[in-house]
């Protein structure tokens, strides 16, 4: 071809390219929220004379037009498929494999040590004279230690056995399988063997367990929203007559006071947040009243993050109250204005390794 | 010659006096951006923040907030400090944050020690904050504004980051400088 061609066709394209992306720039209705990034994107910025005046026009301008350019999700997933295409092994620390999608993880003794400074702090201030518990749920990258980067799970429990003066329970029943393709949590219908480990440490009595799975629906974790090959994820609740009768308690964000609550929000599977189907999701202080456990009157308090929301209704098991607290949302000297602190009551804390990796987000005043 | 470059050296030595104030016992030394503890100085910047954001749709001004001081036990969550050099580079550190509320928004006033290079401070805090110390929810914006020996850290809305830092130009005796991160705390393994 000779060149003068060449050039009229690359011209031809480049200028059909800026034009046709240009107008649809200007036309297409602008998207608001940005799954994958989790935020809200840009909105166009509305013209005034102070606005072009302070040149904020033209800064938010090119942020709307960052935000909003057109096929930006699709350039952006083809930038990072041919990252996964032309041999990197991971993408932003994520490795994929047999279709999962394994975070790299990096927390050790380090982390381990401040997260204990931080639950030796709760009990101190409550619970110490109440029997303590830790459990720490192993990222995924721990069982692919072969092949990816992961924590140490036996130097962080090690760590925390021998800073706290609680009882470590490793959760030596979990396997890669028991988690999400697409997302870091746990999943439900396999935690029961690790409930039953949990309980069988804090020596508690509870009936065999013999659940449904009740299955919510589809379920894109946070890994999920872009076409990686990774396999699909349904969310499932496990049901009996325990879940079906318990009486839950959310404590109203920005206030001490509590509204009825429920194990299951089925409808949050189509939110920003779908694992927040379990007990709603954050929340400060979850009350869970279990009123067919007869053995005894024993209050579990349950310290954790979104992973101890989904185990929640499997210890409810062997208990007649599950208080769940998330300090990472509200001060630990405050836990007395939700709930009554009793002395005869068991304390878990129960953490997935985000938060253990970043255990400053912990409130303990 | 001479008596010109005398005259030049002396004006010269005057501008420098002109930017210093002279205290009472007679030093002579920079101005200070803000006057009052970091507490009552961050409790300025948001109280103008709020008048600022008010009329945004997500306004700071609807959330409840109380203070804490930073310290060697949060400053890697927060600032991106090891305690270590938290305590080599920080005076006073406070966080304002939301009470009994699981909303991401955290606005933090920091003082460094005299003869610390903020600027540069202010870009390590900018970049090593963490953006998961909100649990699963994520910021729109994180932003940091530096002036004298003071820096700001908003990790709030777009709107409230734009508050908080022009409420500290604002409120600041001394010029700023305002640093934004670019969006990288996506969970996404593509973005």
């Amino acid at each position: 071809m000779p060149d003068r061609a060449k050039s009229i066709i690359q011209t031809v394209v480049f200028s059909v390219m800026l034009i046709v992306l240009g107008i649809a720039a200007l036309v297409r209705t602008p998207d608001t929220y940005s799954v994958e990034e989790r935020r809200r994107l840009m909105q166009a910025p509305e013209l005034s004379a102070d606005s072009v005046m302070s040149g904020e026009l033209f800064e938010d301008t090119e942020e709307y037009l960052k935000d909003q350019f057109p096929l930006r999700r699709g350039f952006i997933t083809a930038a990072g498929m041919a990252r996964l295409v032309l041999g990197q092994r991971d993408s932003h620390g994520v490795y994929v494999y047999d279709g999962m999608a394994v975070p790299i993880g990096t927390a050790g003794r380090a982390e381990a040590e401040r997260l204990a400074a931080k639950l030796n702090a709760v009990t101190d201030m409550w619970f110490s004279d109440s029997p303590v518990y830790i459990a720490i749920a192993p990222d995924k990258a721990c069982f692919f230690s072969a092949i990816v980067p992961a924590p140490d799970y036996e130097v962080i429990c090690d760590t925390l056995m021998t800073q706290t003066g609680g009882t470590v329970i490793p959760l030596t029943t979990l396997d890669s399988d028991d988690y999400y393709n697409t997302d870091h949590h746990w999943r439900q219908e396999c935690l029961i063997p690790t409930a039953e480990l949990i309980l069988d440490e804090m020596g508690r009595e509870y009936a065999p367990f013999d659940m449904q799975e009740q299955e919510v629906g589809g379920f894109i974790g946070v890994y999920g929203s872009v076409p990686l090959p990774l396999k699909d994820d349904t969310i499932v609740c496990l049901t009996d007559d325990v879940t079906d009768s318990a009486i839950v308690r959310r404590a109203i964000e920005g206030e001490r006071g509590f509204e009825a609550a429920q194990l299951y929000y089925p409808e949050n599977i189509n939110s920003k947040e779908p694992y927040d189907v379990y007990l709603g999701g954050a929340c400060t202080v979850i009350t869970v009243y279990n009123p067919l456990y007869t053995a005894d009157d024993r209050t579990l308090y349950l310290f954790g993050d979104s992973y101890s929301l989904s185990i929640a209704p499997l210890l409810l098991h062997g208990y007649s109250q599950v208080v769940i607290i998330d300090i990472r949302y509200t001060r630990t000297s405050t836990l007395a204005e939700f709930t009554d602190i009793r002395e005869d009551g068991d304390v878990l804390y129960l953490y997935g390794m985000q938060t253990l990796d970043s255990a400053g987000i912990l409130n303990t005043d | 010659m001479k008596r010109l470059l005398a005259v030049f050296v002396f004006a010269a030595l005057a501008l420098c006096g002109c930017g210093k104030t002279t205290h009472d016992d007679g030093e002579s030394r920079p101005r200070a951006a803000f006057l009052g503890s970091a507490e009552q100085i961050l409790s300025s910047v948001i109280g103008r923040a709020i008048e600022l954001d008010a009329d945004s749709e997500y306004s700071i001004a609807e959330i409840d907030c109380y203070t804490r001081a930073v310290d060697e036990t949060n400053c890697v969550e927060i600032l991106g400090l090891t305690p270590e050099e938290f305590t080599q580079y920080i005076v006073e550190a406070v966080e304002s944050k939301p009470e009994d509320s699981w909303q991401p928004h955290s606005v933090v006033l920091v003082e460094a020690v005299e003869g610390v290079d903020t600027q540069e401070l202010a870009e390590r805090i900018l970049g090593g904050t963490s953006p998961s110390r909100f649990g699963c929810l994520r910021v729109e914006a994180i932003t940091v504004g530096c002036s004298g020996s003071y820096i700001v850290l908003a990790a709030t809305s777009d709107t409230g980051c734009d508050a908080v830092y022009a409420a500290f130009e604002e409120l600041s005796e001394l010029p700023s400088a305002r640093f934004d991160r670019e969006n990288d705390w996506s969970d996404s393994p593509l973005i």
